[in-house]
């Protein structure tokens, strides 16, 4: 369960998000992907084009959204202030991921349910909700590696190079959608689980959704579950860091 | 309730420390002021003392238990208003205290009691960006009382506020410590020390020079005068003034003659006051120095 601190600091951060306008962005690029996907001649492609848009959302943009309230708050010295309240380090960094995360997730099932080939309604509801956790783990991974980075960076463009080269390994698994690499050699990156089940669902969508059970596909979630853990270690030391407190 | 024993800190790839072997004791109640010019080390030690700066040497107590080992905790007791406001400024005022409110583990203030306490409007939807430096200090100062602290931490309280503001301030500062609470207060406004202190340390170069109570260190450093304004002769037009210090028993015989021999248009004491305490004991130091 979430604490009472961590739910007042996810709903600030959502606050926050909404007065940078946020939520609009994601929603105009998931309009913007949906008419790509359902009105242009990409749509032959859309079994692996929306796996690499949906993972865009929680990956570069959600590192990149996450970075830049970062350095919003180092601009205005927010960050201090939360800094003497008793909101632990661990729980700032996961504030801040999980509430970037959500957005990312609802945008990504959106984006998804408006371009999955017509299926029975119940199949789309249970794999919908079988991508969701997988979706929101990888989101809350790929942001908490966005704070890390953050932090790490004393400059917004130097942040935005490193984090950015650093995502390359994460579109490996893009490469593989398209038969030049083998699934198996990239399944371990965090990115992975996400594009595989996005793809699977199109794929079983287009059979009529009659092959698997979404939920068969729910233990794609562990993976990024187990990078998110990663993922919220090294945040906390960076932001200790960046606070200077670095080590007690 | 807060004790430091030498307390010492140098910053990464600094060529000298920013605090110096610093020892004092805080009585509960009490209002501390930590005075000095920019650079001394005053905000240093406050972050020090606030668990935001780790690394220091010495040893840091307060309630009772060493500061290293008190936790997260710590800061459901204490408050600490920064010299810079560190406002979340696209949110409102009610916004921004409900969000801090939410933080706390123990019961907290009002938001709209502490906004109307510190004359900051209730209800406003403008956000903490458009309000005015002194308004945002005031706002910040209401978010260091949400969760009624048992020792109060402010740099430079009344930095950007009107004089009718700033009164107000030192009022409630003034209240706080009636009820109990104990202020730590870090300033080189030295009219604010004397009048709100209980004591006051003296910070030059990351050290302290003197700490007592702003009455006993006039008393001991600074010199009691009397300007007396007089003319030089019978019916002259021009006046002349001249000052004797009181301790000195050669000028206080040179002031009787005066007053016996000229035609005195004024007298006054001159009282001492804490910046001259402190310019006679760190020279011309006052200014010097950057910003820690």
């Amino acid at each position: 369960m979430l604490s009472h601190r961590l739910r007042s600091a996810v709903g600030l951060n959502l606050r926050v998000q909404a007065r940078h306008l946020f939520p609009q962005i994601y929603l105009g690029l998931t309009v913007l992907y949906t008419v790509i996907i359902r009105l242009t001649p990409l749509r032959l492609w859309q079994d692996r084009l929306v796996p690499i848009m949906v993972f865009s959302e929680p990956g570069m943009m959600g590192m990149l959204f996450v970075g830049a309230q970062l350095f919003f708050e180092r601009s205005q010295g927010s960050h201090l202030a939360t800094a003497v309240t008793p909101l632990r380090e661990a729980e700032t960094v996961l504030a801040k991921a999980l509430a970037i995360a959500l957005l990312a997730t609802v945008a990504g099932l959106l984006l998804v349910g408006l371009t999955l080939p017509p299926t029975r309604a119940a199949w789309l509801v249970s794999g919908l909700l079988t991508l969701a956790p997988v979706l929101l783990l990888t989101s809350v991974a790929f942001a908490l590696a966005g704070v890390a980075f953050a932090a790490r960076s004393r400059e917004f463009v130097p942040f935005l190079v490193t984090s950015q080269m650093a995502m390359l390994p994460a579109y490996a698994p893009l490469v593989a959608l398209f038969g030049l690499v083998d699934p198996l050699w990239v399944a371990w990156l965090p990115s992975a689980p996400l594009i595989f089940a996005c793809r699977r669902l199109f794929a079983e969508a287009a059979l009529g959704g009659a092959a698997t059970a979404p939920w068969q596909l729910l233990w794609l979630a562990l993976p990024p579950a187990l990078w998110a853990l990663v993922a919220r270690e090294w945040a906390r030391r960076s932001y200790l860091a960046y606070l200077g407190r670095g080590r007690r | 309730m807060l004790t430091a024993d030498r307390l010492t800190f140098t910053y990464p790839r600094a060529a000298s420390p920013a605090v110096r072997g610093l020892s004092f004791a805080i009585e509960k109640g009490e209002i501390f002021g930590f005075l000095g010019p920019n650079g001394s080390g005053k905000t240093t030690t406050q972050r020090i003392l606030t668990g935001l700066q780790h690394g220091y040497g010495g040893s840091v107590e307060v309630f009772g238990q060493a500061l290293a080992a008190l936790g997260p905790d710590y800061y459901n007791r204490i408050g600490v208003c920064f010299e810079q406001p560190n406002l979340y400024e696209q949110l409102t005022a009610e916004e921004n205290l409900s969000f801090y409110a939410g933080l706390f583990d123990v019961p907290t203030e009002r938001p709209a009691d502490l906004l109307r306490s510190l004359d900051l409007p209730v209800g406003d939807r403008r956000t903490a960006g458009q309000f005015s430096k002194g308004m945002k200090m005031r706002l910040a100062l209401a978010r260091s009382l949400l969760n009624r602290p048992q020792v109060w931490f402010l740099d430079e309280p009344t930095a950007g506020q009107d004089p009718g503001h700033s009164v107000a301030i030192r009022q409630l500062i003034a209240a706080q410590r009636d009820r109990g609470t104990t202020v730590f207060l870090t300033t080189h406004n030295m009219t604010v020390a004397d009048e709100l202190c209980d004591r006051v340390a003296l910070l030059v170069d990351g050290r302290i020079a003197a700490m007592d109570t702003p009455r006993r260190l006039k008393l001991e450093h600074a010199r009691r005068l009397v300007r007396v304004e007089y003319r030089p002769r019978e019916g002259s037009d021009a006046i002349v003034s001249a000052e004797f210090a009181l301790d000195e028993p050669r000028a206080k015989a040179e002031f009787l003659t005066l007053v016996r021999d000229h035609e005195v248009e004024t007298i006054h004491t001159t009282e001492p006051t804490l910046e001259e305490v402190f310019l006679r004991l760190t020279g011309s130091r006052l200014l010097a120095g950057g910003s820690q």
